[in-house]
This record gives C-alpha cells, structure tokens and sequence, in this order.
C-alpha cells in the first residue's frame, strides 16, 4: 500500500516537533539490542547525539514488559513496566529506536495501569515516548547528507512501525535522502515477518512459513543489503536466511548469495555519520 | 444461562496438528494466497486513500456503537414495529433452543424442504444438522454453500464459502455428485447450480435467511446479495423465516447507506452489491406473491454475555465483512476449516473463545502475530489485536487484573494456565523488574553465549542459533563512563 | 419463549459500567443522529441530473447491465427489438396502466401476460415459461447505478427476479445522487413497500475460484431504458 508523504502530514504532530527541540532526552535501549545488537543502541544513541541533543541512558532501565504483556501475563509485565516508569522519572523526552517498545510504551501503558496508582504517572510516562525515526524527523537529521558508496536495498518495516506508530513514514523520509543508495521494492512489504515475539515459538510451523515467505520476498529484490527497522524482525529474517543456506550446504556459508542485513539504525549512522566509529 | 458450555467431543485433531497440515498442502496455500490477494486488491481499489476510508470507518463505528449502547431499547423497539407489520417474532437465548423454534414453525406449516439464502448465524447453531434429524430437508442456495454442502463440508469463509476449491475441484464435485458431464468452465458450472437450485426454490416450503441488518423504526430487514439466491429464499416459498443475531440492529434507514457501503466495499470490493432487499413484512392482502408468514428469530447464544464484557462489547459491532480475514497474514496460510469454528479469522478468534469458553478455543488466541493488519481494515474499527491480547490474558489469570473487568466472565477464565509458563513468566518478572538481577543474568547471558542451549527448541529448527552479544549495551556503556570519569580525574 | 425474551433483555439491561473513555465518545454521539437528521434534510442537487444520468448509465454498464436512453414515443420500437434480439416471447409485467400504450405497440409474436393471480397459480408457467419481467422503477441511485423498486399489488416481487431477463423503466427525472438521498426522499410514500429493492445489474457471483459469472440465480441480463420524459397514462384504444 504506497501512500505519499504531503508536508502537512499530521504524522508528525505538534507535540513532536516540540521534541524535536529538546536539549537532552532519554534514550531507551530495548532488551532485544541491549543483549544481542548492542552496536545498534550505540549506533542510534550517535544518531541523537549529531542532532545536538544530549542523550541520558538511565541505567535502571531493563525491558518493556511486552513479551509478557503480549502473552497475557499482565501483573508481571505490569511489575517490570513499573521500575520503566521509576527509572524514567526525569521528565525528558523517552527515545525508543524500536516501534514495537514504543508503542507498548505509548499505547499499551496507560492499558496496564489503568485504575493503579501509578495511571497517571504512566499516561505523562506514554506522553514522552518517541520513535527515533520520529525523533531523528522532528530533529532535524533530514538535512544531513549520505557519505557511503553506492548500494543497493531493501528495507522491511515492523508492523508496529507500519501500523500502530507509524514511524515507517519518518524513516523512508531519512532513507529518501540517501542520494547514493537504491531501494528495490518488493511485494506485500506490509505484511507480518513472522516474528510476533512469543508467536515464533507458540506456532513455529506457521511462523516458520511467514518468515520463509518473507526473505523471499526480500532476497527476489536482489539487494546487496537487506535493512530492517527492529530487531526482533531482524533476528528473525537474518536468522531464516543463516538456516537456510547452512541447512542447504552444512558447514559451509556461502556469503556471496546472502544478503548482509542491517539493522535501520545500524545502517543510517554507517551512512550518515561513518567517521563517528562507536567506542567499545 | 447454562454455566459452562458442553463439552465437545474431541472430532478433530488439535489446533497444532491441523496448522501443520494445511501448511503442507501446497495447493491449498496457492488457491488461498491468490483469493486473498485477489479480495484486498478489490477492497484497496475502493478504500486508496486512508483519510477517506478513515472517515467512513469512524461513522460506521459510531453508528454500530451508538445501536449497542441502546441494544435492549431498540430491540424493543424493532419487535415491535416488526409485529405491527404482520412480522413474527421469536427469541432464542441460545443455539438449541433457536433450533427449536425453527424447527416448530417449520413443522406448523408441514414444511419438509427448506432453501437457505446464506446465513453464518445459522452455520452457527448447526441448523442443516438438526433439521436433518427431523426429516427436514435444508439445501444451501448460495452458489459457494451449495458447493460446500454438495462437498459435505463447511464453509471456509464467511464471505465465499468455496474459496479453498479450484474449479477443477469443483468441476469434478458436479461430475461426482450431480452426474453432470465434467465442465470446469465457470460459466457452465454456474449455469448447471442455476438449474439444480430453480427446481428447489420452485418447490420448496420454506426459505430461511440470515440478517445484513435489522432496522428498529422500521421494523424491517435488510439483505445484501449479488446472487438472488436470497430474494428466491425469501420470496418464493410461502414461509421466510429469518435469523438475525441481536447485535444486528440499526437505528433508522439513515443508518443504512454508510454501513451498506462499508460492508460491501470491505468485503468483496463493490461499491454495492446487486440486490439490497428491504423486507418490511409478508404478503399484503392485495399483493400477488411474496410469503405469507414472515418469522424473525432474535439469536442470543452469547452475545448478551459478550455485551457484558466491556472490553469484549467491541466484538459485536461486526458487520461480517470478512476484511480482516483477507487481509490476515495467518488466516491466508490456514484457511477456514483449520480454525475449527463457525467464524475463523481474528473475528473467529475472538468470537468462538467468548461462544465455546477459553478451555476449548482457547488456543485460537495463540495462532495471532498482533501484526494489526485486521484493525487496520474493519470497516467499524474493532480493535481485534488488543481484543485476542485481552483474551490471552483471561484465559490465563485466575482474577481479573483491571478493577473494571467483570468478575463474572462466563468462559472459564484462567483454563489454560500451564504452571511451567507461569512459573517461567514470573521468573522473568523477578529478574527483569529487579536492574542488579536483569545486569546480573546479562553478564550470565553473555559469558555464556557460546554453551547455552539457544540452538534447541521452536525458534531453532528454522533459524540459526541467536548469539547474545560478547557485552550488553549496559555494560559498553558503562565502561564509557567509567573510562571518562577517570580520564578527568 | 417469552422467558428468552425476558432473560436477553435483562441481561443487555445489567449496569455494564461504561468507563470514562466511552462515556466521552457516547457523548460525541449525538452527532449520530444529528448527521442522519441533517443527510434526511439535504436537498438533492438538481442542476447535476444531466451528469447524473452519464453516472448511472455508466455504472449500470460496468456491472454488465444495458442502458438504453429513449423518448417515451420509441420505447416499444425499442423494447421490440431487444425482446427480438434475446428470443423473447413470452413477456410479464406489472398490472401499471403506464405500460398499456408501450406494450400496446409490441408485434404479436411476443406475448405480453400481465401478472394478474397469485403466484401460486402460475408458478411452474412463471418459472419455466416467463422470459422477460417488465417494470417500472420509482427511482435510480446515479453514483452506485441502482434501481430502486416499490413491489406491490402492481410490481409483484418475482417479476424482476424469476424470469431470466429483467426490463425496467426509468424516468430520468428519478434519478437520485445517493442512496442517503433515495432513502431520505421516500419515492414510495411515507410507509415502506413490503419489500424494497435496490437491483443494480443482473445476478452474478464470484464464488467459483473468484471467477466472475452471471445469471447465478436471479436475471442473467438486465436491460434499462432510461426515459426523457415521464411515463403518461394513456387512455387505452379500444
């Protein structure tokens, strides 16, 4: 479904472009990056910094709850939901660079608190949540310039990005202004990967099957790279497309037919700001 | 109301086995990827420009709303301007009973053939079966019903029953069944039900339908079709009953044409579909055909329970469209049948656990990515992700979490708590929710990246093995502080 | 059975307390019945009727029917040679004296019948025999080409349904923008026919592998001729 961004879209709202303005702000690293991708949280906590935005990681912070949530454990997402809302007391803006937390944080707070003591703690909590594509928009990145070698992509987008935040359009406005790098389209790019969080384990065959049908999808493009906006769908697509080729051919990994996947945040500071090399 | 729903005899195989076979049946994943393909193309050639289709979607949630808010007061309302039009009115608290008082009308007038325009509420309550047993005779006249029945199956879908059969498949269907000579010529293959069914609804007794909407100031019904096959059921035989779940009604006329243009629009992508029947009562002492009795059976069978839900409410303002099944990227790979109930989908999903309690259905709310394609495209905004979480969250807990839920939830909450999960859930939450234990079980995570057993289970038969990162984000970062607080000392 | 009754109704009935977030939305709702208040008073735009005529003609072409726009003088000449062109002979209509000086003007190798008995007393000739209905519709939706018919004593329900060709006859002055504006001016007077149909093109379905078909139940080909000016009751010539 293409839709065309107009310059008075209200997708970027008022209250963002106020964001946008913010001296210091979060940043909420996720689990998912925080244990597996950490280069990504550096990658994107540079990208707030080259807005001129001072970036805060409170070091309480830990997980969402989601996964719990999504399962219908409510009191134990609701119990690590909690010590979010403590560690991100100071009233900044909460940088999320993943649709999925974001939106739990934004939407689904006020769900879980709803008639608890912290209801309205949690509702001023969800108020500050952003996406960081949204952030990167109101901030200002789209002035930046694309420093890489020409390149070839295609780009998936969470459903949580797609439908329920709606950062999808902010970040094909940061990867619109990569004058070196083409993006190949690909068909039912709306459609689910297949992750679902504790659905890739509850319903592994059909999960296997919409994953499956996913890297086909993107790997027909012929893309040198593959960039995906979260890290769950990224650990999903690149871990399909890992099983396949070793399953193909044992032992052997025959990187020239696979596509490099990148994770969106990964991707936009390698172009945008390559000399920033992150510190380990 | 009866406590706990019976018990079903296990007739099919779990949930977990029928996804895995439908997975393999290449055919099928063909024929059902390119009619989904086919009804979202229709419905986005209608509804390209989201503003617009948001608008039409706001109106068509707040009338459905608005009619729920007051369901017992138009439903009042709609008995009684339907009884001063010569239309009878039945109620029936549940599938049973609404067999019954089928069934006794039928019998009252001698009727032993019955032609049924489509109704998925009379799917519901297993009518053809029932009716079977008495020595009624119900054959469906809707072309993809006619197929299913001749197939002696059920539908795949609500919208087009037959959706899961080539025409080869129904082709050799007519051959076997109607000793026909084999055409799969479409065409042909319509114009030999065309005659099969003129016979029956020349002959037939009684003609059932189901109900698009009820209007309550009118005390009328409306049906939408493209076939005919509806206005023959309700026309022809001398008897028209009508089968209308009570979330059916509208307010007034005015309601109509929003809803008639969202429902026909999302289902099968029509700006209208080619008979819109407004039936306001039976043949008039001066009229020269049409029935003589008119019956209306108001269908309960859960819904009262449903509307006592307030998160669950949100269910019944479904206009059976169909859309999110299309566009549901679970529903294009299992099809109908796998679902096991009357109405599959996220609709499904969330209908049967609520009409056969948690303890049976309740593993429906596991097959769902809450991908949110589903809301995206209903026509009256049922917000279907959150409703199949909510149920996840009932079937689960033993004590309703938010002080707003009723404590009366009549489908067996709790009923699929497994203690390993829970236990495994909690200790998440006591590691998580504590910063020294989850930096504590990161470092474990770490450390250990290269020996823990992440390459068995689910996610690993198809994927190579996650491998956590040699140091969190939290510890990278916190030896960047460390090192900067000593560069400036 | 009045228990059930009872017991649905008290049941919808049960305090179910709505929270703050519906309570504000049930409060934005009057706007509901407002907007049907305001779309029922809406007058219809007259000066579009030329364009409105293209929409319907168009619409009701897209859905596979014929449109023929005629004067009134030309109709049988018209209506002979489309019977003729689909091997009609045996015709039925409505007992309308509008029709008298049309049909009037048919050759005699088409039999026009006028349905005059309950059907029940000629239902096999109807179902087998019939090959054309013949009616008059009371109104046309231009934007989703529809025809609106008032059944009764003069337009039985199985004429436009039955026989497997369907000819209506509609005034151009009758056309409507919308269904909002059809329901809204109630060309059937102030109570509702017994049955209100809205027909726009002949019978179809998809139900085959989504295959298009026509002619599943209801009329396989709907022909509509469009008239300039209003049908007159012409006295009949004995």
């Amino acid at each position: 479904m293409s839709e065309t961004i107009s310059p008075g879209d209200s997708s970027v709202d008022s209250s963002v472009d106020s964001i946008g303005h913010s001296r210091k702000v979060h940043f909420f690293g996720t689990c998912l990056i925080d244990s597996f991708f950490p280069g990504v949280g550096l990658d994107a906590m540079q990208l707030i910094r080259q807005t001129g935005a001072a970036v805060s990681f409170p070091t309480a912070q830990t997980c969402c709850g989601q996964p719990a949530w999504n399962a219908g454990f409510a009191r134990e997402a609701r119990s690590v939901a909690r010590e979010q809302i403590r560690a991100f007391a100071e009233p900044l803006p909460i940088v999320v660079p993943s649709a999925s937390c974001a939106s739990m944080m934004k939407h689904e707070y006020p769900r879980l608190f709803q008639g608890d003591t912290l209801a309205q703690e949690a509702q001023a909590f969800a108020e500050r949540v952003i996406e960081l594509s949204d952030y990167l928009v109101a901030a200002g990145a789209l002035a930046w310039t694309d420093q890489g070698a020409p390149c070839r992509i295609a780009v998936h987008h969470s459903c949580s990005a797609q439908r329920s935040m709606h950062s999808h359009r902010a970040a094909d406005q940061l990867l619109g202004k990569l004058q070196q790098v083409t993006r190949l389209s690909h068909g039912r790019a709306s459609e689910c990967c297949g992750f679902g969080g504790t659905f890739a384990v509850k319903v592994p065959s059909l999960s296997a099957a919409m994953s499956r049908d996913k890297c086909e999808s993107l790997q027909s493009t012929g893309a040198d790279t593959l960039v995906i906006g979260d890290s769950g769908c990224a650990m999903n697509i690149s871990g399909t497309l890992n099983h396949r080729t070793e399953s193909s051919a044992p032992g052997r990994k025959d990187s020239a037919t696979l596509p490099e996947v990148l994770h969106l945040y990964q991707f936009l500071r390698q172009r945008f700001w390559p000399q920033q090399v992150n510190s380990q | 109301m009866s406590q706990d729903p019976p018990v079903q005899p296990p007739t099919q195989p779990p949930f977990s086995q029928r996804i895995d076979a439908v997975l393999e049946d290449q055919a099928l994943q063909t024929n059902l990827r390119q009619a989904m393909d086919f009804l979202v193309n229709k419905r986005q050639a209608h509804f390209s420009q989201r503003p617009d289709f948001e608008a039409l979607q706001q109106q068509g949630r707040d009338i459905r709303q608005d009619s729920l808010d007051h369901l017992a007061d138009k439903l009042e309302t709609l008995e009684k301007n339907c009884l001063a039009n010569g239309i009878q009115v039945h109620w029936a608290e549940d599938a049973a009973e609404a067999c019954q008082i089928i069934a006794e009308i039928l019998q009252s007038q001698g009727a032993r053939s019955l032609v049924k325009g489509k109704s998925m509420a009379s799917e519901e309550i297993e009518l053809n079966t029932h009716l079977a047993g008495l020595g009624i005779d119900a054959i469906e006249t809707d072309m993809g019903e006619y197929i299913v029945q001749l197939d002696e199956s059920t539908p795949s879908h609500i919208i087009m029953p037959a959706i899961h059969k080539t025409r080869e498949q129904i082709a050799q269907l007519f051959h076997e069944r109607l000793g026909t000579p084999y055409t799969d010529d479409v065409d042909a293959l319509i114009g030999i039900g065309r005659e099969v069914l003129r016979e029956r609804f020349m002959q037939a007794d009684a003609g059932l339908s189901g109900v698009n909407f009820a209007i309550a100031d009118e005390g009328a019904i409306c049906l939408v079709e493209n076939e005919g096959n509806g206005r023959m059921s309700t026309t022809v035989p001398p008897l028209h009953i009508a089968l209308c779940g009570i979330e059916k009604v509208l307010s007034s006329l005015q309601d109509l044409p929003p809803l008639l243009e969202l429902l026909t629009k999302s289902a099968t992508g029509q700006a209208i579909t080619t008979y819109i029947n407004l039936i306001r009562g039976p043949r008039q002492a001066d009229e020269l055909d049409g029935p003589e009795q008119v019956h209306l059976v108001l269908l309960d069978n859960g819904r009262s329970a449903m509307y006592q839900d307030e998160a669950l409410q949100e269910t019944l303002r479904c206009i059976r469209c169909g859309a999110c099944m299309n566009h549901c990227p679970v529903y294009t790979r299992l099809g109908g049948h796998a679902y096991g109930s009357t109405y599959p989908g996220p609709i499904g999903q969330v209908v049967t656990p609520q009409q056969k309690g948690l303890k049976q259905a309740g593993d429906l709310v596991q097959a769902c990515s809450l991908n949110g394609a589903c809301q995206d495209v209903c026509p009256v905004g049922i917000p279907l992700p959150s409703l199949i979480r909510q149920l996840r969250q009932d079937a689960v807990e033993q004590q309703p979490q938010s002080p707003s839920r009723s404590r009366d939830f009549p489908w067996q909450r709790g009923s699929q708590r497994r203690p390993l999960e829970s236990l495994a859930w909690q200790i998440w939450a006591f590691v998580y929710r504590s910063p020294a234990r989850y930096r504590w079980i990161s470092w474990c995570l770490s450390r250990l990246r290269k020996v823990l057993p992440l390459g068995i289970g689910p996610w690993a038969k198809t994927r190579s093995r996650p491998q956590p990162a040699a140091r969190s984000l939290h510890e990278i970062l916190a030896a960047q502080k460390r090192r900067q607080e000593e560069s400036h000392e | 059975m009045s228990k059930s009754r009872d017991h649905i109704l008290s049941r919808l009935r049960t305090a179910r307390p709505m929270p703050m977030a519906a309570q504000a939305e049930a409060a934005d709702r009057p706007q509901v019945a407002a907007d049907r208040k305001q779309a029922a008073a809406e007058p219809r735009q007259t000066d579009q009727s030329s364009c409105q005529v293209t929409e319907l003609s168009q619409e009701l072409e897209a859905s596979h029917a014929r449109v023929i726009r005629i004067s009134a003088a030309d109709l049988p000449a018209a209506l002979a040679e489309v019977c003729q062109h689909h091997g009609i002979q045996h015709l039925m209509h409505g007992d309308r004296p509008e029709l008298a000086s049309i049909l009037g003007g048919l050759p005699d190798s088409i039999e026009a019948k006028r349905f005059e008995r309950p059907l029940e007393q000629h239902k096999t000739a109807m179902f087998k025999r019939t090959q054309a209905g013949l009616s008059i519709a009371c109104a046309g939706i231009a934007r989703t080409g529809t025809l609106l018919l008032r059944t009764g004593p003069e337009e039985p329900r199985t004429l436009s349904l039955v026989p497997p060709v369907h000819f209506v006859i509609l005034e151009v002055s009758r056309i409507v923008p919308d269904m909002q504006t059809a329901l809204a001016e109630a060309p059937w007077g102030n109570r509702l026919p017994t049955n209100l149909l809205m027909i726009s093109g002949p019978s179809k379905t998809a139900d085959i592998q989504t295959t298009l078909a026509y002619g599943a139940h209801g009329p396989k080909v709907l022909v509509v001729f469009l008239l300039e000016e209003a049908l007159r009751i012409t006295p009949i010539a004995e």
